[in-house]
């Protein structure tokens, strides 16, 4: 079969990408699987925990890459102008939700409801994982978007620059606030307060067999 | 992952991951402090950072419907009409843009399509327009039936050659011989019409004369024996040389029958 067809695993996303303007359907096969699911994701962080609308806009956004593929410049990296395409359909649908929040107040709640599906409180880490989507959800889109793509997504300063439109400067200084900001709302899980708490809950414990 | 996000060792993020606040060196401390306020918002800090990575690690990553992959197949096949890709493979495989003229490879492949072409034309077509007045001839090349001919013509020439040097072994001696009769006998008769004189006349003078005349005869003689000498000479000479070039001839004739 690997006599017959070439593969296609090793070769870049660029050279992929080119292949598929050529129109190589065994090129956006391979772009599809390494991206369809990093993109599913990213849609899913983005549009409100919602996999219906994630799927809709991964779909979307392959679609766009077989009807326009010429909109991709291959001396860029695929990496980021995949993120940037999918960071604006996320502001699009930012948008087209402003306006339907207008028409109507139940639309975040109904799609937020995921958000706390099922949360496990025996454990700590459990906790603090449903705390953390709740503090994310509640971030601007924009220090959200950053936050994700940098600690789900591990992408660099650089690139998420490039991906956001703007400069590394305001992306480090969002990344920051959010941190100070998360931080400050989840302190009860920072160590030193489990220390203090732990010492408290000593000192009770001290008391009442005194 | 830090090397992943390219962390920097001047951005806070990289202390969170790797560093305790009361591990901190004072350079490190001076760039910490530069944005936390204190150990308490360092370590709430910390517990956020590490915390993500733990939640986006352990988090169940959706995976995309695999109907999704059929559909956007399907559009793309329709999108590119069938042969379409290969046909454009095939032509931009030979034809690439990011290289020179020469070096495309289609460019290669007429090139040697062409002269294959020139050298066939050349090589095959060639022997038929030999007649082609047009064109240059090589007149050096001789056909078999020449080679042929050449060889029965040499073959003649040997022939005759043998024939003269036969005629002329003899020649040379046959007329040595004459002349040498010749003048053996003029001098026979010079000597016969003396003694006539001798006779006639019977003077001092003519005595002398005889005199003179015996002389020249006795000259005559050993000229004569001289002569004889010579011939005889080479008569032998003759003989050795017809011999030698007998045996030349049959050397020849020998290598020719081989």
């Amino acid at each position: 079969m690997q006599l017959v067809k070439k593969s296609y695993t090793a070769e870049t996303d660029e050279n992929l990408m080119r292949e598929v303007i050529k129109g190589n359907n065994l090129a956006f096969s391979e772009i599809y699987d390494r991206w369809s699911k990093p993109m599913l994701n990213y849609f899913y962080k983005m549009l409100w925990q919602d996999r219906e609308k994630a799927e809709d806009f991964m779909q979307e956004i392959f679609t766009k890459i077989i009807h326009k593929p010429q909109l991709y410049n291959p001396s860029r990296a695929f990496k980021t102008w995949v993120y940037s395409v999918a960071n604006n359909m996320c502001k699009n649908e930012y948008r087209r939700a402003e306006v339907r929040k207008g028409t109507s107040n139940s639309l975040h709640d109904n799609i937020i409801v995921h958000d706390s599906s099922a949360p496990d409180k025996e454990h700590d880490k459990n906790i603090f994982n449903d705390r953390l989507k709740e503090e994310l959800e509640l971030l601007s889109e924009n220090h959200k978007k950053t936050f994700i793509l940098r600690f789900k997504h591990d992408l660099s300063i650089k690139d998420i620059a490039e991906i956001l439109e703007t400069s590394e400067g305001t992306v480090k200084s969002r990344i920051f606030y959010t941190l100070k900001k998360l931080g400050k709302n989840l302190k009860e899980f920072s160590p030193v307060a489990k220390t203090i708490m732990v010492g408290m809950c000593l000192i009770e414990l001290v008391q009442c067999i005194i | 992952m830090m090397e992943d996000r390219n962390i920097s060792k001047m951005d806070v993020e990289f202390y969170l991951l790797n560093r305790e606040y009361d591990k901190l060196n004072s350079d490190e401390l001076a760039i910490v402090n530069e944005h936390v306020e204190s150990e308490q918002e360092f370590n709430e800090m910390k517990a956020v950072v590490m915390g993500a990575g733990n939640l986006f690690k352990e988090e169940k990553e959706l995976a995309p419907n695999p109907a999704i992959k059929v559909a956007l197949l399907k559009e793309f096949d329709k999108q590119q009409p069938a042969g379409a890709y290969w046909l454009n493979g095939i032509f931009t495989s030979l034809f690439p843009k990011e290289k020179k003229l020469f070096q495309k490879p289609g460019m290669q492949l007429i090139g040697l399509a062409a002269s294959v072409l020139l050298i066939v034309t050349i090589a095959f077509n060639g022997k038929t327009d030999m007649n082609n007045s047009k064109l240059a001839q090589n007149k050096g090349v001789k056909s078999e039936e020449e080679t042929v001919e050449e060889h029965s013509k040499l073959d003649r020439d040997e022939a005759n050659e043998e024939k003269n040097l036969e005629k002329n072994d003899f020649q040379p001696t046959v007329e040595l011989i004459e002349k040498d009769i010749e003048v053996a006998t003029l001098n026979e008769v010079e000597i016969e019409e003396k003694p006539e004189s001798v006779e006639n006349k019977g003077t001092t003078a003519d005595f002398m004369y005889d005199a003179q005349s015996i002389e020249s005869v006795e000259a005559d003689l050993s000229i004569a024996a001289d002569l004889d000498y010579r011939r005889n000479d080479n008569n032998l000479h003759a003989s050795e040389e017809s011999f030698k070039k007998g045996v030349l001839k049959d050397q020849r004739k020998g290598c020719y029958i081989r």
